[in-house]
């Protein structure tokens, strides 16, 4: 197929994203940059201060008083329905009755300027009658059973029996903090009315269609009216797939209430307590397993924290379950995903949607097992790996093809240098012990396993949309958003590979529900796979036709016709791209044409919970090296090792850039990045003072990234590539193993196994004395 | 008034990238970046958290001590930069030899979002100022103001290092802006006093001032907060304030001296603790922040206050009547409290010269090394005699208390 080119043109070079020169010289248009419209008014928002309680009044009486006018909207004035949830339907975008968590939006509040706006929105004071116990954490959800949905179940074999007649039993429980998204860019939208109810919707989101959705659902207006736009995104990481739609519906109904263009830009402060974050779990297990480390059986109970409404919940719990298995062979496996309910921010998608709890369950699990056994971690996951003596059937149904683990391991073992330098750690650590000095090294090796595509089938689908003018310069538009992953230069790429013409000829636009419909949100690291096949597509309907057309010019068939370096050859003639297309104007030839993708071979009983959720898998391995310092537990990584699969890579600079960037963002996840809740259910760490993404200070200054060699898909995805964006998060997990093994050298009292994440200095001492921490 | 020097009175001014912007009619308190994004379409500068911790609005400002340096402009009032000049990412790009750096970053592909990056620039640039090589550590202390969450940071690093060229930005002329006592933003009105007799003539004028210099405190503070009349008593223009004496057995600084000017200080005179200053905020809250500011905030966590109480520091208060002298360790009574009475401002700290056998150290311990609130700063002098015996020993401590404390020896017996 016309996908294994080898003479490319475009796919598989560095090239960079594609506004990196107006990003350095500040000219990148982000929404805030956007001119306004006349007229256009500001807009703040009015947040809950209490975790659960019913709304009895709006006390406008300090508004009144202000020396400039101002407008208060609230769920009363919403034309349509009060639900933006993108599964169920149980999430207002404003608080009608009953708030459920601190931060939760009550009204908007329109104004002349934004600072006009945000002075009114404080003047609000809204009366709301506080109920009694509301529910803060998981283990009080669990508790009082507050859940979502039923739990899922994914069952396989007789676990408990296993765990019982084994050798060894261990069992044992650990928290993992959720995270902020920071994106740098909060969130914000931009709302046009225009003639004839028309509505043009600018805003941050990952997911165009579904704020066109819930402009639609909220102003009872038909989807065909609104244009929902977006050129680029200040970040995303899962934090505007969902969440984005609640600020641009807001911002349409301020702008269907005053008739003008409403600017809704969230300050900090209000993006961190109103919108949701990566879910916290609370995980259970126990393991039945022999002497030497083999596994006989698992059950593991993981609690999800929902937060106030179910929003992406179950998804992102069927991802943690069916990345339990990581890259083992679990023939006897129990687990139970409860998600649960709370007063707290709804939990959304971000990076690895639950993926990486997953993973960090089992790794944990397992570490603990070994530790359990005084075994090496990595000699009892080579007795649990994925392979035909081992099996390859996931617990939930889908076989694991085309395992890359030995090359993996054999390739991360080489680059980290695995062997020498855990000696060298040993020797480091018997020496700080022998001398009575404060530090610690800890060295551990991550391999990971990581599904792709959406776990919901229909989700798996893109348009894209073509032009050639009659100059060759050429038009591409799709469904994917560039949130900074480099989507658009990956299917820019694809495009240009196609026709055979440099990049700089393809024309890269503003995606718009308009233009291309009906689209799947940019996530689940699927953007480059399925937009750039669908972009493939379209730009091959083009160019099949200018080849019937060259055929035709050159009186040859058109077999003989090819597209090489801006030309289009049969023997010794050529006609330029240009030529050809201004030809085909004139023969009244079409050079425009949509393309549509739908990834094959998948399917998926949520019910059952079986099935082909994954198209295919990606395979990476990291090996970090930790320092502490056991009377601070202060902690560093030293340095950082990855081999990580990118198929046959699009573009080897940006998967470079996702694998670092990814990674460190799993790192500020497992270490530095703590929210903080008060007893009464706020959200304390508002901002950057508060809250820690990591520095420059704060990545491995030995970083090492490798892409797979040779290592073409097996699937026929884009050019044979794989994803990349959500994947490396995943290998930050290594640093924590890390992190247990140099507490694991602090003392003979130090106990490893106490250590939750984040791991911040005070659990890392906590650990190391052996306490539990708060 | 003794000498009638008539000095041109000029408009008030800022400059933006060289080109003078007169200041008029502002109907509130607003902030720089405010002003260039709003009133300037110069978008290029970026709000991300406005509380000056992710640097995304971090634009260069002149300054005679100090040159160009990085500065937040999110926590920073236009009153706070009438006669100064500021550059923007905008103004950076035109420059003609940050080209190197730009392409640097750009080639490394140092960009992801790219909505941190001119914020980026920025700090790279006031890096890269007169200084053609830059070593790994110097990358990290110039960009701990600045956070990046796509790329992790390894193509930004490697991009600074691999800058071979210096980066030249022209001295604005000389300051000659002499623009009046007093500046209207709406409600809020700038009294600029010029000198001690100034200062002392404005506190006794019975108006209910509050004392700003690098406001990054209050102007984060004060965001939310409502006032229908407010007045500001500026103190970053009175050259008494910013003075730095090395006197026989002291050494006295302004209360208006730059965090920035103390840790090179430091570098000089107390090597011991810099790391500790170092690590204080970031080099645009550095750019900014006062010891006097950060003295009269009276944290409990204050990084400084350690430092200062070990040392036996003592405060030079000015109130209407002139001034008066306390020692630091009397100064704090609780959290966030302390002895300055209303009308009264710390105007200069007085720190003893540490004796032949006296060293002073200083740690900090936080969740974060750069740029995070200590969870607990230490800071000891120690006396030792002939090298090998401690004499004596003074230990204090911020977050261990509602204010940082000396330590007691009942401390540790206990």
């Amino acid at each position: 197929m016309a996908l294994d080119n080898k003479q490319n043109i475009s796919v598989g070079k560095s090239f960079l994203q594609d506004s990196s020169f107006r990003h350095v010289t500040g000219s990148a248009a982000y929404i805030d940059d956007i001119p306004l419209p006349k007229n256009c008014l500001h807009g703040a928002l009015v947040l809950s201060d209490t975790a659960s309680g019913t709304i009895t009044s709006l006390d406008l009486t300090d508004v009144k008083k202000l020396d400039f006018s101002s407008q208060i909207i609230t769920a009363k004035d919403i034309p349509g329905k009060n639900d933006i949830a993108p599964i169920f339907s149980d999430e207002p975008i404003l608080a009608d009755k009953e708030v459920t968590y601190v931060g939760q939006p009550i009204a908007l509040v329109l104004a002349s300027t934004m600072e006009k706006a945000r002075l009114a929105a404080r003047k609000v004071k809204a009366k709301i009658k506080e109920n009694k116990d509301p529910i803060l954490d998981l283990k009080t959800a669990f508790k009082r059973k507050s859940f979502f949905l039923k739990p899922i179940l994914l069952e396989r074999g007789k676990a408990i029996e296993k765990i019982n007649t084994s050798d060894c039993q261990l069992e044992g429980s650990f928290s993992i903090g959720g995270q902020d998204h920071f994106y740098l860019e909060t969130h914000i939208a931009l709302s046009i009315p225009k003639e004839n109810n028309e509505y043009t919707i600018w805003s941050s989101t990952q997911h165009p269609t579904e704020i066109q959705h819930g402009v639609s659902n909220v102003l009872e207006i038909p989807s065909a009216k609104i244009s929902s736009k977006v050129r680029r995104l200040g970040g995303g990481f899962g934090g505007k797939e969902s969440q984005s739609t609640i600020y641009a519906a807001i911002a349409a109904l301020g702008s269907y209430i005053s008739s003008k263009a409403v600017k809704l830009r969230l300050n900090r402060h209000d993006d961190m307590a109103s919108s949701g974050k990566r879910h916290d779990f609370e995980v259970k297990y126990s393991a039945g397993f022999n002497k030497n480390g083999k596994v006989n059986g698992l059950n593991i109970t993981l609690l999800g924290n929902g937060g106030n409404v179910c929003d992406l919940s179950a998804p992102v719990m069927s991802r943690a379950l069916t990345h339990l298995d990581n890259c083992y062979s679990f023939k006897d496996f129990k687990a139970e995903g409860f998600i649960c309910k709370t007063n707290t921010v709804s939990n959304t998608a971000f990076r690895g949607f639950g993926g990486p709890q997953g993973m960090l369950a089992i790794e944990v699990i397992l570490d603990s097992i070994a530790r359990y056994l005084r075994l090496d971690l990595d000699a009892l996951r080579r007795l649990n790996y994925y392979s035909s003596k081992n099996g390859i059937k996931t617990p939930y149904g889908q076989l694991v093809k085309n395992i890359k683990l030995d090359k993996i391991l054999s390739e991360i073992e080489k680059v980290s240098d695995l062997k020498k330098r855990k000696e060298k750690i040993k020797k480091f650590n018997e020496c700080q012990l022998s001398q009575g000095k404060p530090f610690r090294k800890g060295i551990a090796l991550m391999p990971a396993k990581f599904g792709i595509s959406f776990n919901k089938v229909s989700l798996n689908q893109a348009g894209a949309l073509v032009h050639v003018y009659t100059d060759g310069s050429i038009r591409l538009n799709h469904g994917g958003t560039e949130m900074g992953q480099g989507l658009f230069v990956k299917v820019a790429q694809v495009v240009s590979e196609c026709f055979q013409v440099p990049l700089s000829k393809v024309h890269i636009t503003t995606t718009n529900t308009s233009e291309v419909p009906n689209t799947s949100a940019t996530a689940a690291s699927s953007g480059s796979d399925i937009n750039g096949m669908a972009a493939w597509k379209a730009a091959t309907t083009i160019k099949n036709r200018m080849t019937s057309h060259a055929a035709k010019l050159f009186n040859v068939s058109v077999g003989n016709i090819e597209f090489r370096n801006g030309l289009i050859l049969s023997g010794n003639k050529n006609i330029s791209f240009e030529e050809l297309a201004f030809s085909c104007w004139e023969n009244r030839i079409s050079l425009s044409s949509t393309g549509f993708y739908k990834t094959p071979k998948i399917s998926w009983d949520q019910e059952k919970f079986r099935g082909k959720p994954y198209f295919y898998y990606t395979w990476g391995a990291a090996v970090s090296e930790a320092i502490i310092d056991i009377q601070t537990g202060e902690s560093r990584i030293l340095q950082a090792d990855i081999v990580q699969d990118c198929g046959q890579s699009l573009n080897p600079i940006i998967d470079k850039g996702q694998i670092e960037g990814g990674f460190v963002q799993g790192l500020g996840w497992l270490t530095c990045e703590e929210l903080y809740f008060n007893q009464k259910g706020k959200l304390m760490t508002l901002g950057p003072s508060t809250y820690k993404i990591p520095g420059s200070r704060d990545v491995p200054p030995k970083f090492n990234i490798k892409l797979l060699d040779k290592s073409p898909n097996e699937e026929t995805t884009i050019f044979r590539s794989k994803a990349v964006g959500e994947p490396p998060l995943l290998l930050s997990i290594s640093h924590f193993l890390a992190l247990k093994n140099a507490i694991s050298m602090a003392s003979e009292t130090a106990n490893a196994d106490l250590l939750s994440a984040p791991a911040t200095p005070s659990k890392i001492l906590a650990s190391i004395n052996n306490n539990y921490s708060r | 008034m003794g000498k009638k020097i008539k000095r041109k009175l000029e408009e008030p001014h800022v400059l933006v990238n060289f080109e003078k912007i007169l200041i008029n009619k502002f109907d509130s308190n607003i902030s720089v970046l405010n002003f260039l994004r709003n009133h300037r379409d110069l978008v290029g500068t970026k709000e991300g958290c406005s509380e000056g911790d992710c640097g995304a609005c971090s634009i260069l400002i002149y300054d005679k001590e100090l040159k160009y340096s990085p500065i937040n402009s999110c926590i920073l009032k236009l009153g706070q930069i009438i006669g100064k000049n500021i550059i923007t990412i905008e103004g950076v790009s035109q420059l003609k030899n940050s080209e190197s750096l730009l392409s640097s970053l750009y080639d490394q592909g140092a960009s992801q979002c790219g909505f941190c990056t001119p914020g980026f620039v920025i700090a790279a640039t006031a890096l890269k100022i007169d200084q053609p090589k830059v070593n790994e550590k110097q990358v990290h202390d110039g960009l701990s103001g600045n956070l990046c969450r796509c790329t992790g940071y390894r193509p930004i690093i490697d991009a600074i290092l691999e800058t071979k060229e210096k980066i030249i930005i022209p001295n604005p002329k000389k300051k000659q802006n002499v623009f009046g006592s007093k500046l209207s933003f709406g409600k809020t009105t700038f009294f600029y006093p010029r000198s001690a007799n100034d200062l002392r003539k404005l506190l006794g004028s019975g108006k209910d001032f509050t004392p700003l210099a690098g406001g990054t405190d209050w102007n984060l503070e004060s965001a939310d907060q409502d006032f229908d009349k407010h007045d500001i008593l500026f103190l970053n223009e009175i050259d008494e304030m910013k003075d730095i004496k090395i006197k026989k057995n002291s050494i006295e600084f302004g209360a208006s001296v730059t965090l920035k000017r103390f840790e090179n200080f430091c570098l000089k005179y107390l090597p011991t603790v810099t790391e500790t200053i170092n690590r204080f905020g970031s080099p645009q809250i550095r750019s900014a922040a006062t010891i006097g500011g950060n003295i009269a905030t009276s944290s409990p966590i204050g990084d400084l206050a350690p430092i200062f109480l070990v040392m036996g520091a003592k405060l030079h208060i000015l109130g209407k009547k002139g001034l008066r002298k306390i020692l630091l360790k009397d100064f704090y009574i609780g959290y966030r409290k302390n002895k300055l009475k209303s009308k009264e401002i710390i105007f200069k700290i007085e720190l003893p010269k540490l004796g032949k056998k006296q060293k002073v150290f200083s740690w900090k311990l936080s969740k974060r090394y750069d740029q995070d609130i200590s969870t607990i700063s230490l800071a000891a002098k120690i006396e030792v005699e002939k090298g090998e015996k401690i004499n004596d020993v003074i230990l204090a401590a911020g977050g261990v208390a509602a204010t940082p404390t000396i330590m007691k020896k009942n401390l540790f017996s206990n």
